[in-house]
């Protein structure tokens, strides 16, 4: 296990056994990863933020969690449950089963998606939230499926896995053998195979899956317009990122801007998609600057 | 739903007092004095540490205000507590003395001034301050003189960013006679975001500035005499571009931050974003905020977030 120190917990969310880690007393800061289940982006789970989640802990309560039908969390129960509006109602179960509320929420790509959607519909639950690199939240369109078409290898592999990763950094020391093949693990598993064919071979990412997040995206970008976000945001963007690129942060900051004064875009050099990993010390000086900033009111 | 931390012990004993970066006062400490080259240079320098020079914006013979170090009356005090903050008025500004000959009346002299009050303080490597035209001041020490800049912040610097100033057309009509109160405070006003934020003290610093007899020769020599378009436009026009150029070449020789007001009517985000670029290309370690609900002086209108970025930006390059 890459997060090793700390040992994995988990929690009933509705019938769905939630894997997640915590460590640090303080103000509760939940990290929040991004990928598909049953994509290729599926090998994405709590484990990314290893890079993070000790620093953070020295000064906030926090808390990393697998998303429905990733990780090792389980796969969602009902057809209906492959969609990303499942994982947001998953996410904000979990975030009251834990019950820390409020909680500031840190997300990154498909992830910022989930925690600005629980900040839009469940401010009570929220203090603050940040997004990470991400087109699926941005009004401005993302470069995932070019980048995609690209990959020489066989889905599912550790090469095609490795080429994903590294052609969404600038920088590769990140991509470590090790952080591949805890992903490959994930990869591997029972759970995810089901989810592989769910979402593949049944088609429920074609016919459901990316249908009704267009839709649920429609909504929360017109939300934002008319009732925008009623929490501090801040949006870290890595200046570098091949798929979610700099304009999806400035567009999404144009919009949230708007109608919530306490935003603030932070931008870090020579980063692509994992900003928070490749400049892991920029990000975790800057989360927790934020955090602290919102806490003692400016 | 703001949590109220103050009346909820259990949180306050998890978040902990933390340092405050609300300013309480303006209080700069005592005025001191530096002979820079014959220059009679005006300073303050408190507090222990890291040593942060703040650097002020625009330039000597200004028509629209008198900036001095007491633009930085809300973040000064408050980093004094964990830093050896230092804040100075450049060359013809504040109470610094004016050049000493005509051809002084340029970028480069205020920039050579700078590095020879920084070389007499003799405690760099800096960690450098500046705001708009001492944003290109703070960075092109960096470019010049590396050995002095252990870290450069450059906050809404549109006097260094590629593009055209915007002050103008910002700036049009503006009330007449130049630098009375009002004059001042119009300029001020069209300025900032928030116009709570030009305050009564803010304007009579600046005033008592505006009124010495130096600063009356500064005006007359830049405006009525022409050395601003004849002389100091022209040459900074010039520099900048060399500056273009080497950033595109050698970049920043240490880590960067660079600062922006969303909504600053006079130096645009826009050409912010192409200065950011140019930053980016070869400095590794460059990083930009972005503020919002903020105008020009950024330090100003959000003094506690801002006090706070630039300590936890500091230390963390201690």
């Amino acid at each position: 296990m890459f997060l090793q120190e700390y040992s994995e917990k988990w929690v009933d969310v509705g019938g769905i056994r939630t894997r997640y880690f915590e460590a640090g007393i303080g103000r509760p800061l939940v990290l929040v990863h991004g990928g598909t289940k049953g994509d290729s982006s599926g090998g994405a789970n709590a484990e990314d933020f290893d890079r993070n989640f000790a620093q953070l802990a020295k000064k906030f309560r926090v808390i990393a969690v697998d998303r429905l039908g990733q990780g090792y969390t389980d796969n969602p129960r009902c057809d209906e449950d492959w969609t990303m509006a499942a994982s947001v109602r998953h996410f904000a179960g979990f975030l009251d089963a834990l019950g820390y509320a409020p909680y500031n929420l840190v997300g990154h790509s498909r992830g910022a998606y989930v925690v600005a959607r629980v900040t839009l519909d469940h401010p009570r639950l929220v203090e603050s939230c940040v997004m990470i690199d991400s087109s699926t939240a941005s009004p401005s369109p993302g470069r995932s499926q070019i980048l995609f078409s690209l990959n020489p290898y066989k889905p599912g592999t550790v090469e095609a896995s490795r080429w994903t990763y590294e052609t969404y950094s600038c920088t590769t020391d990140h991509v470590t053998d090790g952080w591949i093949a805890m992903k490959q693990k994930i990869t591997e598993t029972k759970k995810n195979k089901e989810a592989i064919a769910k979402m593949k071979d049944e088609g429920l990412l074609a016919t459901r899956f990316l249908p009704e997040l267009l839709e649920d995206k429609e909504e929360f970008f017109m939300r934002l317009e008319k009732d925008g976000m009623r929490r501090p945001m801040l949006l870290f963007w890595g200046y570098n990122d091949p798929t979610a690129p700099l304009d999806c942060g400035l567009e999404l900051y144009d919009l949230i801007a708007k109608r919530q004064p306490r935003t603030s875009l932070h931008i870090v050099n020579q980063a692509g998609h994992h900003s928070f990993r490749e400049r892991a010390a920029e990000f975790n000086r800057v989360i927790a600057e934020f955090v602290e900033g919102v806490v003692h009111g400016h | 739903m703001a949590i109220d931390i103050a009346a909820d012990p259990r949180l306050r004993a998890e978040v902990g007092p933390g340092r405050n970066y609300n300013p309480a006062n303006a209080d700069m400490g005592a005025e001191r004095w530096l002979d820079v080259s014959g220059i009679r240079t005006r300073y303050f320098d408190e507090g222990t540490g890291a040593p942060v020079v703040f650097v002020h914006g625009a330039q000597m013979g200004a028509s629209d205000g008198a900036s001095s170090a007491n633009t930085w009356a809300l973040n000064f005090p408050v980093l004094r507590n964990w830093h050896n903050v230092i804040a100075f008025d450049k060359l013809g500004q504040g109470y610094t003395d004016n050049p000493k000959t005509d051809a002084d009346y340029t970028m480069h002299a205020i920039v050579q001034h700078a590095i020879g009050f920084l070389e007499k303080l003799c405690k760099g490597p800096y960690h450098l301050v500046g705001h708009s035209c001492g944003g290109y001041v703070v960075s092109r020490i960096a470019m010049e003189r590396p050995d002095l800049a252990k870290t450069c912040v450059c906050v809404s610097s549109g006097t260094l960013s590629p593009g055209t100033s915007r002050t103008r057309i910002v700036h049009k009509d503006p009330p007449q006679p130049p630098l009375t109160r009002e004059s001042i405070r119009w300029y001020c006003e069209r300025y900032s975001y928030n116009l709570k934020i030009v305050t009564e003290d803010w304007l009579d610093g600046s005033l008592a500035i505006a009124r010495t007899e130096k600063n009356e020769i500064a005006v007359a020599k830049m405006n009525r005499d022409g050395l601003l378009r004849r002389q100091f436009l022209p040459l900074l026009s010039k520099q900048r571009t060399e500056m273009f150029r080497w950033l595109q070449e050698r970049g920043m020789p240490c880590p960067t931050l660079v600062v922006w007001g969303y909504d600053d009517p006079a130096a645009d985000l826009a050409d912010g974003l192409q200065l950011i670029e140019l930053f980016m290309k070869k400095q590794r370690d460059t990083e930009v905020r972005i503020f919002n609900k903020s105008g020009h002086f950024v330090m100003r209108e959000h003094p506690g977030a801002f006090n706070r970025l630039i300590d936890t930006y500091i230390d963390a390059h201690c």
